[in-house]
């Protein structure tokens, strides 16, 4: 997704350069959402304010949308077929596998130091075996990230 | 009323939806429990779908989920659900940073969610585990017969096919879509 968004809007429409097109892209990353969205709205607001961002979100949302519903209801009529059982196994192996691989991609970029892989995995034994919700570790974790700003802010400012 | 609470559970995962539509796979589980016509695995199905079709995986899920809860009322309002909070989020973010450029405080946020997002893709992968590995018929079982499942339920097949695609997306480069298509003709030609 990204390399295609790249190329859209640094090379072919020429709206960013590469400099504050990384920026964009690790915003959106960043940020909660799906990055697809999350470019889409953004990008679109610099560009032509709450109105660019709506048509932007609604446009990249549409296409992915009609699809679905196609996929959804035709595969309603489908789903005792033994081949569709079969493909269906295959998929679910497939993601699965993918799914795993994320989390070894994901854990390489946001896994940097001892804070963060204690972070990473205090919040999955909450999860997992406490069956804590996933809501109530993330939004402990914003409070602690102003609370962690509000106090480096404050250090920088008594430093000088 | 269904399309209210298709609405809520999407908002809250587009709420809390850090890390990318893995991370966001496990939140949506987490907040479906109450559509107890979606179990596991028909949620192993939704994902897997959702990961073939173009299109992010998280929107997808939401569309898909929708439908199946109330129709294509319910695919519009959770879609929606899972888009807006993103949406005002990131216009609220879009405007900070054209005064501010770098806001500490969403960056400080942002750098200490981060590693949650894994533990939460990690859940994720391990939820998709059962439904996908334990299965009560196996692929390829007319074919190969009893092999194909090892210690009363597990699904030699899939747990290959699993391997082959990690290796297919990380060692070798290939784009996910192409690699689901194959896995998804060779189940088919495996058949159960």
């Amino acid at each position: 997704m990204i390399p295609i968004l790249r190329q859209a809007m640094v090379e072919d429409k020429k709206w960013f350069d590469d400099e504050e097109m990384l920026d964009i892209i690790t915003v959106c990353q960043s940020l909660p959402g799906v990055i697809a969205i999350n470019m889409a709205t953004f990008v679109g607001f610099k560009r032509r304010k709450f109105l660019g961002s709506l048509v932007a979100t609604f446009g990249v949302i549409l296409p992915s949308f009609v699809i679905i519903i196609f996929i959804a209801m035709g595969l309603n009529f489908i789903k005792d077929n033994p081949y569709v059982l079969g493909a269906m196994g295959g998929l679910r192996a497939a993601a699965t596998g993918m799914v795993a691989y994320a989390t070894y991609t994901i854990g390489k970029v946001a896994i940097k130091d001892i804070e963060s892989a204690n972070i990473a995995v205090l919040a999955f034994i909450l999860m997992a075996f406490m069956h804590i919700s996933i809501m109530v570790i993330i939004s402990m974790l914003i409070i602690l990230g102003v609370i962690k700003t509000y106090l480096n802010i404050k250090k920088m400012g008594d430093d000088l | 009323m269904i399309y209210l609470e298709l609405f809520w559970a999407f908002f809250k995962i587009g709420t809390f939806g850090f890390g990318g539509g893995m991370a966001i796979i496990g939140l949506i589980y987490e907040n479906i429990q109450i559509f107890t016509h979606i179990n596991q695995y028909q949620f192993a199905d939704i994902v897997a779908i959702s990961q073939t079709t173009p299109g992010p995986v998280a929107v997808n899920a939401a569309t898909y989920i929708g439908y199946l809860s109330a129709g294509i009322g319910g695919s519009i309002v959770a879609t929606l659900g899972v888009a807006i909070p993103a949406f005002l989020i990131v216009c609220v973010v879009a405007i900070i940073m054209e005064r501010h450029k770098k806001s500490d405080y969403i960056m400080g946020v942002i750098n200490e969610v981060k590693p949650a997002t894994v533990a939460m893709v990690a859940l994720a992968a391990i939820t998709m585990s059962k439904p996908a590995f334990l299965t009560e018929r196996a692929l390829g079982s007319n074919i190969i017969g009893s092999i194909s499942t090892w210690a009363s339920g597990v699904d030699v097949i899939a747990i290959i096919i699993a391997l082959l695609t990690i290796i297919a997306i990380g060692k070798f480069k290939i784009s996910p879509i192409k690699v689901m298509i194959v896995m998804g003709i060779a189940g088919a030609l495996l058949g159960v």
